[in-house]
């Protein structure tokens, strides 16, 4: 099979999410919020994992930094390990069936806001709002979607 | 297109594929040190902010859209309705408006009787709401006026009902405003009834401010109303900054906390009022009965 490369649709995919972590969101919803760029990054991370590395991961947790005046790296760090994550686990998480994934990706957000937990004791500010503890199970219920939709997208425009 | 430098090779396993996540992993560890250090995301963002202000644009959009749209879809019957709530409420405002200019020549006489120096108003001016930060437990704004237009870092920033916070960071075209309910910050306050000064802490939440060890003896009750002390220079005193909730015994109780709701509702409206530091003169002067130490 030979397989055509969609740069578009990843780039794209990408900025939307980008945009959707930016998004002003009513007060009870942006506690909330799913950290839907982790998610898209997963998806290219486990589809093509040529062009979306732990270099790409990082830049974008810089460029998020920037945007949301968290400190910087701290986002990037974030990111970054997922993506490594997932590139270890790779084989095993583009196997399982979706909803396996999305149970792999509940328990690496959770993780993940651990470690963000920890970044900010660290420097003495403030930790995740106790409704962002729930982000990650929106992200899980999100995910099976999220990935059809992708990967729909992607075949289609694979094809053409 | 470029392929991602730090991606797996089958070819490479075992410590080598964690070589790349260690570099990273302590790259971020020294940006994150640098930042809270010397500020270096703020030099970014300075520089940067010409390139990323269309995106701010467009993030405005789609609430702007929502708006426009129910604007749009209210009816005849509605606005009407609407124009008369607003009529009635001109004439309370007026009524009140007059109330306080009788005031105003009362108070101007009595300063002169206690031969104080008049109090200027503050010039203020309305700046445009541009964003909201995205990340909740940080309350920062984005106002869409900046150096050029001769912001400067820690003017004070207010709305209709009070004190929203101060400028924190400045850039050619927009600029930062710390909120005064960010977790990062104190306001010296006083209590508008007793004149018992004390600090005003940001909790990260919109709805709550914290004032921190208190003592039983503190003159400070449920319902009173916080004004800006103008202690340390930073805000003008006399500004309505909120209203005392409800008391909490600290857990090694010997403090007491008192929860405080702030005026100023940053969650509603697009504009803001940026005082001018030239002219930052009391607005309100509450007669301090018994100012305790």
């Amino acid at each position: 099979m030979i397989r055509r490369d969609t740069p578009g649709l990843r780039w794209s995919s990408l900025a939307l999410a980008f945009f959707l972590m930016l998004l002003p969101l009513p007060e009870w919803l942006a506690d909330l919020r799913p950290f839907l760029l982790a998610q898209v990054m997963v998806y290219w991370v486990l589809e093509t994992p040529q062009h979306m590395g732990l270099g790409r991961a990082f830049l974008f947790g810089l460029l998020l930094d920037l945007a949301t005046f968290s400190l910087l790296g701290e986002h990037a760090l974030r990111l970054l390990l997922i993506a490594a994550v997932v590139q270890a686990f790779r084989n095993q998480f583009r196997f399982y069936p979706v909803w396996q994934q999305s149970l792999l990706l509940l328990a690496i957000l959770y993780a993940d806001l651990i470690l963000l937990w920890l970044l900010r004791n660290m420097h003495d500010a403030a930790g995740p709002a106790p409704e962002t503890w729930l982000a990650p199970v929106l992200a899980f219920l999100l995910w099976p979607w999220l990935y059809m939709l992708l990967d729909n997208l992607r075949l289609r425009s694979r094809s053409k | 297109m470029a392929s991602d430098k730090f991606s797996p090779s089958p070819s490479n396993n075992g410590l080598g594929t964690w070589l790349p996540v260690l570099f990273f992993a302590l790259l971020s560890v020294v940006l994150m040190s640098a930042d809270g250090r010397f500020g270096l995301s703020r030099v970014i963002r300075t520089y940067s902010s010409d390139l990323v202000s269309p995106l701010w644009w467009l993030l405005a959009r789609p609430n702007a859209l929502l708006q426009g749209g129910l604007d749009a879809a209210h009816s005849n019957a509605a606005l009407r309705a609407r124009v008369a709530e607003l009529e009635r409420e001109r004439l309370r405002a007026e009524l009140a408006l007059q109330r306080l200019i009788a005031l105003q020549a009362e108070n101007a006489e009595l300063r002169v009787l206690l031969e104080a120096k008049a109090a200027r108003a503050p010039a203020a001016r309305a700046v445009d709401l541009v964003n909201v930060n995205p990340e909740p437990s940080l309350k920062r704004l984005v106002i869409g006026s900046g150096s050029r237009q001769g912001v400067r870092a820690g003017q004070v920033v207010i709305d209709a009902r009070g004190l929203v916070g101060q400028v924190s960071e400045v850039y050619p075209g927009s600029a930062a405003v710390i909120a005064i309910t960010d977790a990062d910050h104190a306001v010296p306050v006083m209590v508008a009834r007793s004149g018992f000064r004390a600090i005003l802490f940001g909790q990260g939440n919109d709805r709550h401010l914290s004032l921190a060890n208190l003592t039983p003896s503190d003159d400070v009750k449920a319902g009173d109303v916080l004004l800006t002390s103008g202690l340390g220079g930073r805000f003008p005193p006399g500004i309505p900054v909120g209203v005392v909730k409800a008391f909490r015994q600290d857990p090694a109780l010997t403090f007491l906390s008192a929860q405080v709701q702030p005026f100023a509702r940053t969650g509603y409206g697009r504009h803001l009022l940026l005082l001018d530091p030239a002219s930052a003169a009391p607005v309100v002067k509450p007669a301090p009965a018994e100012v305790k130490p």
